[in-house]
């Protein structure tokens, strides 16, 4: 009998360590989770999506590229993180110096801004949809401030804990992209030749549309929401492996839902010759062709990309301001502990909201926060590069030679692709 | 409690967004209140504002004997000069009866277009500018 009840007890224990160690482990990869999800804003889609609708599934090999890009990139982020304790902005300020820090700081701050225009209209035009197809009406221009107001005092009220597990779960809704691109029927064979072959004549029109896609998979906030949220949730060296792996599932996750939106737009607006330009375009020409379902689910996903991106740019402004200036910050804190954090968190969404009132649509606000990613992206990823192969910073966590080679390679595709953009910027707004 | 909740560095943070907010969604409701297009003619009414970057349209037919009607949106497009049937249609734009009213969201993108209610007796055609 006794032997009996301390064999029970021991096998609880074990199952108890067990459970302990998933709910770590769950807890260690939250930050690379959403910040892979949060690659598909509400800009990325409708990048995705007219690439797709331009050129089909011809184009499926610019994000595969992207996506291995972000493998790489990701998991420098996470060593960062993780090894050096530091954000990005406070790596460029101690390595730069002040001013170049400041310049740095401002030119992310103005992405930033003008991507969270596009999160914010994204959520409140998904909403809108939505209800209209349950028989409701809210009007978007009453939407945009209740939604504004309802995201900022969730981040604002709730912890991190919280926040994370939403995010989480939101990013998982966003499988009804997938969902969608099966609706669509498409063929296996189109999808691997074009992902695995370059199909299509290598022409600028084409080019710019690579690099548009490149751009809208590998985000800069992206990479300063990862550090950042590494640090604030101060994960343990001993924790790097499990938080390699959460990256690696974050960038998996958004992948397949990237691929499901170009395939989406490869075989219904392909082939009719419909060009879209934003998310809300897409799901509206889903409704004749894959029907009501079809459009509702694209909705869903097209909602839950805006609030994944919006909290994501929200957060890493906040705590990229607040690292610059060496205060606290943190979405555990309270407001009086790490006001600097809350203020420009707040800045942000109020720059967004008030971007819209003055009538700044999302389209533009796409093309301005686009151009100045263009620049910003690879000053990102040479900061990076910089950091990462510090061994004094990392230790031996840095970089080895085939990571430094890569990485390098990296920087300059980046660096040639964001020339093709800047060269079609100028062709396209230069009177 | 409350007072250590609410202090200076609370109020600085929370003030400015819940004026913002409270400004731009008075703005709204009363944009959406009073600036809209609004026209009856014959037992057909049709109203229409403009929510921000899409028309939203509300059209009823109030007289049974012009059921069913049929409805149809067209923009404005410059560089053709002419009205063209918009894309993105949602639903069916029949009306059948007069209790239900035809609610048409983000089809216009424009702030010319016109509605065409096609009815058994007459065609009604309303021409809509919004501001």
């Amino acid at each position: 009998m006794k032997k009996d009840r301390s064999t029970r007890r021991v096998v609880g224990g074990r199952r108890r360590s067990r459970l302990r160690k998933v709910k770590h482990f769950l807890w260690v990869i939250g930050p690379g989770i959403i910040a892979g999800a949060a690659g598909n804003d509400a800009g990325s889609i409708g990048s995705l999506a007219s690439g797709g609708a331009l050129y089909g599934c011809s184009i499926l090999w610019a994000l595969l590229l992207s996506l291995i890009f972000s493998y790489f990139i990701q998991d420098m982020c996470v060593r960062i993180g993780v090894v050096s304790r530091k954000g990005l902005i406070e790596h460029a300020r101690e390595r730069y110096g002040f001013k170049v820090g400041f310049i740095f700081l401002l030119v992310f701050l103005a992405v930033n801004f003008a991507t969270v225009i596009a999160g914010i209209a994204g959520m409140a035009a998904s909403l809108e949809l939505l209800a209209w197809v349950a028989g409701l009406y809210f009007p978007y221009t009453i939407l945009v401030p209740i939604l504004t107001f309802c995201v900022w005092l969730f981040l604002l009220k709730e912890g991190y804990g919280p926040i994370e597990r939403v995010f989480s779960i939101v990013s998982l809704t966003m499988f009804v992209y997938v969902v969608v691109a099966f609706m669509a029927n498409p063929s296996p064979e189109e999808i691997i030749r074009g992902s695995l072959w370059i199909t299509e004549e290598l022409t600028f029109d084409y080019l710019v549309y690579v690099s548009a896609i490149i751009g809208a998979t590998i985000s800069p906030y992206m990479q300063f929401y990862l550090v950042s949220a590494i640090v604030d949730k101060r994960v343990r060296i001993r924790d790097l492996l499990s938080e390699r792996v959460g990256s690696i599932l974050g960038i998996t996750i958004s992948g397949i839902q990237a691929f499901a939106i170009v395939i989406v737009a490869a075989y219904v607006l392909f082939p009719r010759g419909i060009i879209v330009e934003t998310a809300k375009d897409v799901a509206l020409s889903l409704v004749p062709f894959l029907g009501f379902s079809a459009f509702t689910l694209f909705a869903i996903g097209f909602f839950s990309s805006s609030l994944n991106g919006t909290g994501v740019i929200i957060s890493s402004s906040g705590y990229s301001f607040s690292e610059f200036f060496g205060v606290e910050r943190g979405l555990s804190k309270r407001v009086r502990e790490a006001f600097t954090f809350y203020l420009m968190f707040t800045i942000c969404f109020m720059i967004g909201y008030g971007a819209l009132i003055l009538g700044i649509t999302p389209i533009q606000a796409m093309v301005y926060s686009m151009v100045i990613s263009f620049i910003l992206s690879p000053m990102v990823v040479y900061l990076i590069l910089r950091v990462a192969n510090d061994s004094e910073v990392m230790g031996k966590h840095a970089n080895n030679f085939v990571m430094k080679i890569v990485g390098w390679a990296i920087f300059v595709i980046l660096l040639l692709l964001d020339f093709i953009l800047l060269m079609d910027v100028v062709i396209t707004y230069m009177p | 409690m409350t007072a250590q909740r609410f202090d200076i560095h609370t109020l600085a943070v929370v003030l400015p967004i819940v004026v913002l907010v409270t400004l731009g969604l008075t703005t709204s409701v009363l944009n959406l209140t009073y600036n809209f297009y609004h026209e009856e003619k014959n037992g057909v009414e049709v109203r229409a504002w403009w929510d921000g970057d899409h028309a939203d349209i509300y059209v009823k037919v109030k007289s049974e004997e012009l059921l069913p009607a049929l409805v149809e949106v067209r923009e404005f497009i410059e560089e053709k000069n002419s009205y063209q049937p918009t894309k993105h249609i949602l639903r069916s734009l029949v009306i059948s009866s007069t209790d239900s009213p035809l609610f048409i969201t983000s089809a216009v993108t424009s702030k010319n277009f016109e509605i065409i209610v096609l009815t058994s007796q007459k065609d009604f055609v309303f021409k809509i500018r919004l501001r």
